[in-house]
């Protein structure tokens, strides 16, 4: 059976029930994996995953509740609706647009990756100074959302590679994530590499004084920076509770442009609640628009944005963008003296109110008269605004990191806004 | 486990045993879950759900084959196809045979915790700023069956409880927030009402003060961390780097140390499922026994956290350091309980041995590179100490630092011990105590902005 013919077995029971509104939204995975540890291949790993969340509008309130077992269905449907009881009345409910789609994202098989990945730890066996232990996956999700006007079902495939590198006190990290195994075949080699070049630059002995200097900031300190520190502040819902210190109409910086967009890892045609994927200039010079998935759109009286994400079918939608872009219309120059930070540590300790921060990196150099050499871990104090507004973008590269529930694309960034010590 | 699970779950034993596998266990597990979050005293989202599912591990040359899915169905196809290169031996184990059924005293339904949320928004209702309130409570039970091909079965059943609650504060322009955690095994008898409510106050009371803290200086200082924070240090700084899987990878700086001192040697630090706390269990998720471990005692390093596999490597029997976030997750080496062992003194005698210095309170969370052995953590705030006095309050604070280092610089030990309710993140999110006296550090790396 169909994912989507089991969800029409679903509708059809719950709208015996006779609920103002209802969505069903059920997912199908497979994932397979295969774990390095210590430069070897210690675990395969196969999952499988099938589920069901439901929620349904009662005297207009939402309940929602999940399963696993289609033996179980009735059972889900009554306690969505219980959990609707206490629930708030959203005050501006209102169907949303309707609309079909089927789309599916294939891929050819490139043959194996965990014999690809097994040939690139076998030309390493002599490197016994150097311990690597990462991650290779692919796999492949299917979803299916029903709601009285609207039926989408989409799937798409995903591959993912990171590896970390430890050569005596040094560490080093890459990562990749793509929906091509033929990319990702080329790209296990280049990771891996690089994780080790980053180790072995770190293994050396320690820089000492920071100096006050400016920093570049590599794409992976940037998104966890950011995640943490940016994301909460343009979800629609906290910026009406006024947990939010930005507003429609603050001037951030000119020619910065921070936008959330319908291309990249997670390119799905319509959203977690069957809503369509649009592109929202979050920040064009300044704040310009805020995310809403349909329940925030309900209870505030604004359009959905199109960002009802669900985790899994576990879940009901919360608000995150799809593909954030960000972009600087100014370019400065490759940096001949400052700091270079590639990771941070602590970044979900972030104020998401304030977005003051105090983070830690341990993957850090000096940069002196263009060369790299090693630093200690160094404390980085700052206000995520602040930052932003006083960067510029380094080259036109960017780098997708995440996956099909959310991605990041970053260029590096040079900023005077940040304190070190 | 009804009979045709249990029967299921022999099945799918002897299928994934056929081909010559050397160990195999399984985990059937049902999931029973209910969680409310209640945003300016109306319920914003609720959840009643159960789920059934099974994980299974499969050892055959040298490697693992970890399979899963949702559901009781047997599915023997989800077994990989074991790449040679492997070299995972398991440590001795004795097959153990258990049933273990902690049971909520009392359960929550919906009607009462909605009620209990209602009262706690009210008493949060304190203080001049506009603000924003949030109450979440989250109760849920892992109902697990593990069986292995060495003998063992066993039945365990854990209740756990949470509710968390969150002020956000807001005037002048200014924006601040506090929050609180509470937490453990069991069902509604393990909060005390009138508590919860002084709590909640308190928690509005505090955010209202947050908006006109201070900035925190910067530099190297004598540091107080409450028992919260100081948990999170046992657990962030030490736990962590104590974990066999990252030793044995070469991902710890606590590497080769057994026996050495790491620490003051006041110090001792104590991984233990047995005392109760979010962490706790009988048996782990490969079906030993847990046990005490003392990680650090007198500041000398005496032992890893370990699993089957990583005791065989590290030369350590297994301590029942494997747990697993669900059926769908493979088991890790993961911290239960852990805490820094109480010392002698009052808190107002460690302000007094402090003179000048910060006193830093609450964690936000922090961050362990136990490679190369840094921490940060963040306070939820803390005040300047000067003369053995609580004096302004700070916000937005930060203490970084060095493991060893740090360890070596823990001059002193409160006797108040308390444990916190936490999660832990390692690819899976499990529950664990976290939990210290107050401490002193003489030479803590403050910074803030």
């Amino acid at each position: 059976m169909s994912l989507s013919e089991k969800g029409w077995g679903i509708r059809a029971r719950v709208e015996k029930k006779n609920p103002e509104w209802y969505d069903i939204y059920l997912e199908k995975s497979e994932y397979r994996s295969a774990e390095v540890e210590n430069s070897k291949i210690s675990r395969e790993e196969i999952s499988q995953e099938f589920g069901y969340g439901l929620r349904v509008l009662s005297n207009g309130r939402i309940g929602f509740s999940y399963g696993t077992s289609l033996d179980e269905v009735d059972a889900t449907i009554d306690r969505a609706f219980s959990t609707a009881r206490h629930r708030k009345v959203l005050k501006h409910f209102a169907h949303p647009p309707s609309i079909k789609i089927a789309y599916s994202r294939l891929d050819e098989d490139e043959g194996d990756l965990a014999e690809i990945l097994l040939e690139e730890l076998d030309k390493r066996t002599e490197e016994n100074e150097i311990h690597l232990n990462g991650s290779l996956g692919w796999g492949r999700v299917e979803k299916a959302i029903i709601n009285p006007g609207s039926e989408a079902n989409e799937s798409a495939p995903i591959y993912n590679f990171s590896m970390s590198a430890t050569i005596a006190q040094g560490r080093g990290f890459d990562m990749y994530s793509c929906k091509k195994s033929a990319k990702l075949k080329k790209w296990i080699p280049e990771v891996t590499e690089r994780a080790i070049e980053i180790a072995r630059s770190m293994s050396g002995k320690k820089e000492k004084e920071v100096g006050k200097k400016e920093l570049l900031i590599h794409p992976y300190a940037l998104a966890q920076i950011l995640e943490y520190g940016l994301m909460p502040s343009i979800v629609g819902d906290r910026c009406h509770r006024g947990e939010s210190k930005l507003r429609k109409g603050l001037m951030i910086r000119e020619g910065l442009a921070i936008r959330d967009a319908d291309e990249g890892l997670a390119d799905w045609k319509v959203d977690d609640e069957a809503c369509p994927s649009t592109k929202a200039d979050i920040i064009d010079g300044e704040i310009k628009e805020f995310l809403y998935d349909l329940k925030s759109s309900w209870e505030w009286g604004e359009k959905s944005t199109g960002n009802g994400v669900r985790e899994d079918f576990r879940d009901e939608p919360s608000i995150a963008p799809r593909n954030l872009y960000l972009d600087l219309d100014e370019k400065g120059d490759v940096m001949e003296d400052g700091i270079y930070i590639y990771d941070v540590l602590g970044a979900h300790t972030i104020n998401m109110e304030t977005m003051d921060f105090s983070l830690g990196s341990s993957i850090c150099w000096t940069i002196e008269k263009g060369e790299l050499k090693p630093l200690r871990p160094v404390i980085l104090s700052g206000n995520v605004l602040e930052m932003l507004k006083n960067s510029i973008r380094v080259s036109k590269e960017r780098k997708e990191i995440g996956g099909l529930g959310g991605s990041i694309v970053l260029p590096h960034l040079r900023t005077g806004g940040v304190r070190i010590g | 486990m009804t009979d045709k699970n249990s029967s299921a779950m022999e099945k799918l034993m002897s299928k994934i045993l056929g081909d010559g596998a050397e160990y195999a266990d399984i985990r059937a597990q049902r999931i029973n879950e209910k969680s409310y979050i209640m945003k300016n005293r109306e319920l914003d989202r609720a959840l009643e759900c159960f789920e059934d599912g099974v994980g299974f591990r499969i050892l055959k040359n040298g490697s693992w084959s970890f399979g899963s899915y949702c559901g009781m169905e047997p599915k023997p196809e989800l077994v990989s196809k074991h790449l040679p290169g492997g070299e995972v031996k398991l440590a001795d184990a004795e097959p153990a045979r258990g049933e273990v059924s902690w049971k909520a005293k009392k359960e929550w339904d919906e009607d009462e915790a909605y009620s209990m949320m209602r009262d706690m928004d009210e008493h949060m209702r304190v203080g001049k700023a506009e603000r924003s309130l949030r109450v979440e409570l989250s109760t849920w039970n892992l109902d697990t069956y593990f069986l292995s091909s060495e003998g063992s079965d066993i039945h365990q059943s854990i209740p756990y409880s949470t509710i968390s609650i969150k002020c956000v504060a807001r005037e002048n322009g200014a924006v601040q927030s506090y929050s609180q955690r509470f937490g453990n095994v069991g069902g509604v008898e393990i909060f005390d009402e009138k508590e919860l409510m002084e709590e909640a106050e308190r928690c509005s009371k505090t955010a209202n003060l947050l908006l006109s803290a201070r900035a925190p200086p910067s530099g190297r200082m004598k540091v107080i961390c409450d028992q919260d924070l100081a948990g999170v240090m046992a657990h962030e700084a030490v736990g962590h780097a104590a974990e066999g899987d990252l030793v044995a990878n070469g991902e710890s700086i606590l590497e080769g140390k057994i026996g050495k001192k790491v620490a003051n040697e006041l110090v001792t630090i104590v991984d233990d499922p047995n005392r109760k706390g979010m962490g706790s269990f009988v048996y782990d998720d490969e079906g030993v026994r847990g046990r005490e471990k003392k990680l650090i005692e007198n500041g000398v390093l005496c032992q890893y956290i370990v699993d089957r596999a990583y005791g065989y490597k590290l030369g350590f029997e297994p301590n029942g350091g494997a747990r697993a976030e669900s059926y769908g997750d493979v088991p890790l080496v993961r911290m239960s309980n852990t805490f820094i062992a109480p010392g002698k003194w009052s808190l107002d005698e460690l302000l007094e041995n402090m003179g000048n210095g910060i006193y830093l309170m609450g964690s936000r969370g922090g961050e362990v590179d136990t490679t190369h052995g840094s921490f940060q953590f963040n306070a939820k705030m803390g005040h300047l100490v000067k003369n053995g006095e609580i004096g302004e309050m700070i916000r937005d604070v930060s203490l970084q630092g060095s493991i060893l280092q740090t360890l070596n610089d823990l001059i002193a030990l409160g006797k108040d011990l308390r444990l916190h309710p936490g999660f832990c993140g390692k690819g899976q999110t499990v529950p664990v105590g976290t939990g210290a006296p107050h401490i002193l550090l003489k030479n803590g790396v403050v910074g803030g902005l």
